[in-house]
């Protein structure tokens, strides 16, 4: 029915500088992926790269979704924004800035608040992942020559 | 400048024709008007004596050129004025002159134009000394008939204070 | 809580700033023409202009019948039918005065409307102190159209100030629809947003515990990345409560604190104050430092002293400090937190574990000679008043071979969970010590295809991915173990693929389960998914031993389907299902549809289920029901209770240049009662947001999902 092994990644641009610390999970994990991924140099400095990823904003929100009838809180949306947009040192713009927004759901009860810490961690480090393999699609369909 | 009032006026020019019964002379070919610092420049002068001995000057230029003129101006040491007009009107008795269609008058501190007017009717009394501008050269402004620019520059700190 | 009319972040502002100072043209030195039918003077004194006179200067241009330079002050006089422009501001007078090298000046009796918030209005005079300040004498102040706008603010003196993006108005008196509603002393708003210091618009309000409210916030705007706002409010039945709340943005740091007290409650006879606190500081490039502290004085200040529904929800107030070492490829993390339980006696909750303190290392490499590998080791002290505590270590190194193509990946992975406890505060006869040490082995492996195809019309690229997860780890007693931090996590497609069903470290759960997926994903040609369907399923080759607080064992295997994204450009919507197989029961659901035709159209449906706990029903939207009217409206039904458990309504007015809001809310805030509050918001374009009680745009917008203030363009 059509389907074939999806081939290689292959990024419009040969260098790439991230505007992500590395201290910052989310820039550790986009590095690692765009470097296992072959073909494209992560550069240290801006002006080094072909093209830059100006991290516009990187939030992330945790909101009731609803109460039970004590009015005590049983779950929460977990948010993740992710807005960027891709340029060169110069400036000219390759992909007007777009947000990327996750959310996941997490149950809540008083009586396990240590444990739902960690699930919240868990849940934030699989939008991490999700969010990742999103940036990389955009960065493969890039229009290098506007 | 005050002083020039006091000063004879003089005419030279390439020829020069007099009609005794009219006393009208007309000069004609570089007509230069001199009197004390006011000097013009013209293509022919047409001058009209009056009968207490005051000559009337209408100077015309060139067809597509210019009648100038340039005289000192009183409060300070280097001030001048200048300008150029298709015609022009000058009165020994009322010191009044009066520059018609297209006429620009520049007001200069040294080398450094202060004011500026561009306009169909720009005149000069030098004994009152006013100044009048018209949009129309027939001396009276008409409504909707274009009008005239004054530039104004900047004072620079030394005007200033 | 103090309402401005757009709590900007300060680098919108400090943006907005350094933009507004570069576009001032530099008028001092430009030439001033001017034209006119008729002109006479005397050179270097003055010159009178008449007839069509227009004078430009830079970027003041003045119309007027009649004019008058003097050389002397360098100055304009003009007369009859007088327009100015100036910075795209355009005033009409009777006469006017510029002042050539310093464009300051005045216009009499002027019609004034300015181009940045096209805000109008009429004075006696306005008086240009220079290129962006101007002050206007007796006049009016609105961002109405028209010669009798909606509302108008008459003031004394109103100064407007384009530099620094704000008016003062002073002795003011506010007029809506003719009637005065507000005289203030002085009042200051934004010409465009920006912050400024200044009072802010008072707040009525009202709560079934505490009364008639009224407060009258000033904001300090000390620097632009400093800001301090006081809200003293007069609670007719409790007394005067003071707030301050404290914002600060510096190069490596920022935070926000915020404080309330009120002594001697007239209700309770108690002092009541309440503290939150949240900072993050780069001590040193690598040493961050955290603190998120919240405090209250009882154990009802929430529900007597707030009316959002964010606050009142919450019974556990964490109060955490914590340092943050970062490492070349290792960090360490040294924190203090525990949680004051604010308690329902109608519902008790038990108190959580303080940690005090725990120590937290993280060390991962990948690629090292094709293997990644990660350590984690965390010591921490439980204390608790009452039940057992504890010191525990955990070790947990990991290792793992990821053999990663475009087209498939294959990852296995061992690791080794190794734990002790010292416990204290124990019953006489409980051993003190217990040690465990499970290793667990994993294999993730998958497989992505790819093919083009379409999806309503539009071309798509479809992916199909298959995954297989196995993870096996020996079983443990862990029955008699203490449960410092250990959960059942939701079962969900982050944790369908890791390897412990626990959340926390005290648990380790015992497995031999595969765990098989198939996720789809339809991605636009730009790169956005569209939409995303995905099932899953665990099988357990062996029943699973151990349990937590003998819930009991989870059945043979659990199905797992979900499905998210865009169905039509106007309708999207996700669902999630659980179903427990050996039952045939949903253990977890939620369907949610949201239909948006245009901006400020939406409906949200949406059904949430978790056995035995939660069944709700949940319909939101904001609709417009008439010429300027929207609705909009919130109801969180519980199946269970049959009852409204989080409800909300209200309705929209939109003029031209205000808007009026009014929403009535009712949530639960325990078993017994609920909290009811009305609010009324009167949002006057460009100038300030007066309202009764709570600012209703945060709760609509936390409320219902999508929802935009109709205000907003």
């Amino acid at each position: 029915c059509g389907f074939t092994l999806r081939g290689p990644v292959s990024f419009p641009f040969k260098s790439i500088y991230i505007g992500l610390s590395d201290a910052s999970p989310l820039g550790g994990e986009l590095k690692r992926q765009i470097r296992a991924n072959g073909q494209t140099l992560i550069t240290a400095e801006a002006k080094d790269a072909e093209v830059i990823l100006d991290v516009l904003s990187e939030t992330r929100e945790k909101q009731i979704l609803s109460l039970n009838s004590q009015g005590r809180v049983r779950e929460y949306n977990l948010l993740y924004n992710f807005r960027f947009r891709l340029r060169d040192a110069v400036g000219k713009e390759y992909l007007e800035p777009v947000t990327v927004q996750l959310k996941r759901t997490i149950t809540f009860n008083e009586a396990q608040v240590l444990a739902k810490e960690s699930e919240e961690a868990l849940l934030y480090r699989d939008m991490q992942s999700d969010l990742v393999q999103q940036i990389m699609r955009r960065l493969s369909v890039v229009k290098m020559d506007q | 400048e005050k002083a020039d009032s006091l000063k004879e006026m003089t005419i030279e020019a390439d020829q020069f024709l007099n009609n005794g019964k009219t006393n009208v002379s007309t000069f004609s070919g570089d007509v230069v008007v001199v009197r004390g610092t006011l000097k013009v420049k013209a293509e022919k002068a047409v001058v009209t004596k009056s009968a207490d001995e005051f000559q009337h000057v209408v100077l015309t230029a060139k067809p597509g050129a210019k009648i100038s003129f340039r005289q000192k101006r009183d409060g300070g040491p280097d001030l001048w004025v200048e300008g150029e007009s298709e015609k022009a009107e000058y009165d020994e008795k009322t010191e009044f002159v009066k520059f018609l269609s297209k006429a620009q008058i520049r007001y200069l501190d040294g080398s450094k134009v202060t004011q500026q007017q561009e306009g169909e009717f720009l005149s000069y009394d030098s004994k009152n000394d006013v100044f009048v501008g018209v949009n129309s050269s027939s001396g009276q402004s008409v409504s909707g008939g274009g009008r005239i620019k004054t530039t104004i520059q900047p004072r620079t700190e030394k005007q200033a204070n | 809580q103090a309402q401005t009319t757009a709590s900007r972040t300060f680098e919108e502002d400090l943006v907005l700033r350094q933009k507004s100072n570069q576009t001032k043209a530099d008028d001092k030195n430009a030439p001033t023409t001017v034209q006119s039918e008729r002109l006479w003077g005397r050179p270097e004194r003055f010159i009178h202009f008449e007839n069509d006179v227009e004078v430009v200067k830079g970027a003041t241009t003045m119309n007027a019948d009649k004019a008058t330079y003097r050389f002397l002050e360098d100055e304009v006089d003009a007369e009859g039918k007088v327009s100015l422009q100036r910075n795209g501001d355009c005033y009409k007078g009777d006469s006017a005065r510029i002042q050539l090298d310093s464009s300051s000046g005045n216009v009499i009796n002027p019609v004034y409307k300015l181009l940045r918030n096209n805000a109008q209005g009429k004075a006696e005079k306005i008086d240009f102190i220079d290129e962006e300040r101007s002050v206007i004498h007796q006049g009016t102040y609105s961002s109405c159209d028209g010669l009798d706008p909606d509302w108008y603010l008459r003031a004394e003196t109103l100064d407007l100030d384009t530099g620094l993006d704000k008016g003062i108005a002073s002795k003011s008196v506010l007029y809506f629809l003719g009637t005065p509603i507000l005289a203030t002393p002085s009042l200051t708003f934004p010409l465009s947003g920006a912050r400024h210091s200044g009072f802010l618009p008072p707040v009525f309000g009202a709560s079934s515990k505490g009364g008639a409210e009224f407060a009258l916030p000033y904001y300090f705007n000390i620097a632009p990345n400093r800001d301090l706002t006081l809200y003293p409010k007069v609670i007719s039945r409790r007394g005067l409560q003071l707030g301050a709340e404290g914002r600060y943005l510096g190069e490596t740091y920022r935070g926000e604190t915020s404080l309330e007290g009120l002594n001697n409650d007239r209700v309770t006879n108690t002092n009541r104050y309440a503290l939150t606190s949240v900072h993050q500081q780069q001590l040193l490039p690598e040493l961050a430092l955290n603190w998120n502290l919240n405090y209250a004085s009882d154990d009802n200040y929430p529900s007597d002293f707030s009316n959002s529904i964010t606050k009142t929800s919450q019974r556990l107030l964490l109060r955490d400090i914590n340092f943050t070492y970062t490492g070349s490829f290792w960090n360490l993390n040294l924190r203090a937190s525990n949680y004051q339980v604010l308690q329902d006696y109608a519902a008790p909750i038990d108190r959580p574990y303080d940690r005090l303190p725990q120590l937290q290392f993280h060390a991962e490499q990948h690629d090292v000679k094709g293997f990644d590998w990660s350590a984690d080791a965390m010591l921490t002290r439980f204390w608790h008043p009452t039940q057992v505590r504890g010191d525990r270590l955990v070790l947990n190194p990991q290792v793992s071979f990821p053999m990663v193509e475009p087209g498939y990946f294959v990852v296995p992975k061992v690791s080794l969970h190794a734990t002790t406890y010292q416990l204290s505060n124990i019953v006489p006869g409980q051993d003190p010590n217990f040690h465990r040490v499970v290793p667990t082995f994993s294999v993730d492996s998958g497989l992505v295809f790819e093919r083009q195809s379409s999806l309503l019309g539009k071309e798509v690229t479809q992916t199909l991915e298959p995954r297989l997860f196995y993870v096996r780890t020996p079983y443990r007693e862990q029955s008699n173990f203490p449960n410092f931090d250990s959960g059942v996590a939701d079962f969900n497609f982050a944790q369908i693929f890791s390897e412990n069903r626990f959340t926390g470290q005290d648990r380790i759960g015992d497995a031999n389960q595969i765990t098989a997926a198939l996720v789809s994903r339809y991605i636009e040609m730009d790169g956005e998914e569209r939409l995303k369907l995905a099932l899953g399923q665990r099988f357990y080759f062996n029943t699973q031993r151990v349990t937590l607080d003998n819930v009991n064992s989870p059945s043979r295997s659990d199905l797992l389907l979900a499905a998210s994204g865009k169905v039509s450009p106007t309708l999207s919507a996700d669902a999630a299902l659980q179903l427990n197989q050996s039952t045939h029961q949903s253990v977890q659901a939620s369907y949610g549809i949201r239909w948006q035709p245009e901006v400020k159209k939406i409906l949200n449906l949406s059904y949430r289920l978790q056995r035995d706990t939660l069944k709700q029903l949940d319909i939101s939207g904001q609709w417009p029901i008439a010429n300027r009217w929207y609705a909009v409206g919130r109801s969180n039904y519980s199946l269970m209770d049959k009852r409204v458990v989080d409800g909300l309504v209200g309705f929209e007015y939109k003029a031209d240049c205000w808007s009026l809001r009014f929403l009535a809310q009712r949530f639960a805030v325990n078993s017994t009662n609920n909290n009811s509050g009305f609010s009324i918001q009167l949002e006057l374009n460009g100038l300030a947001r007066l309202g009764i009680g709570n600012n209703p745009i945060e709760a609509l917008k936390r409320n219902i999902s999508g929802y935009q203030p109709i205000s907003e363009r």
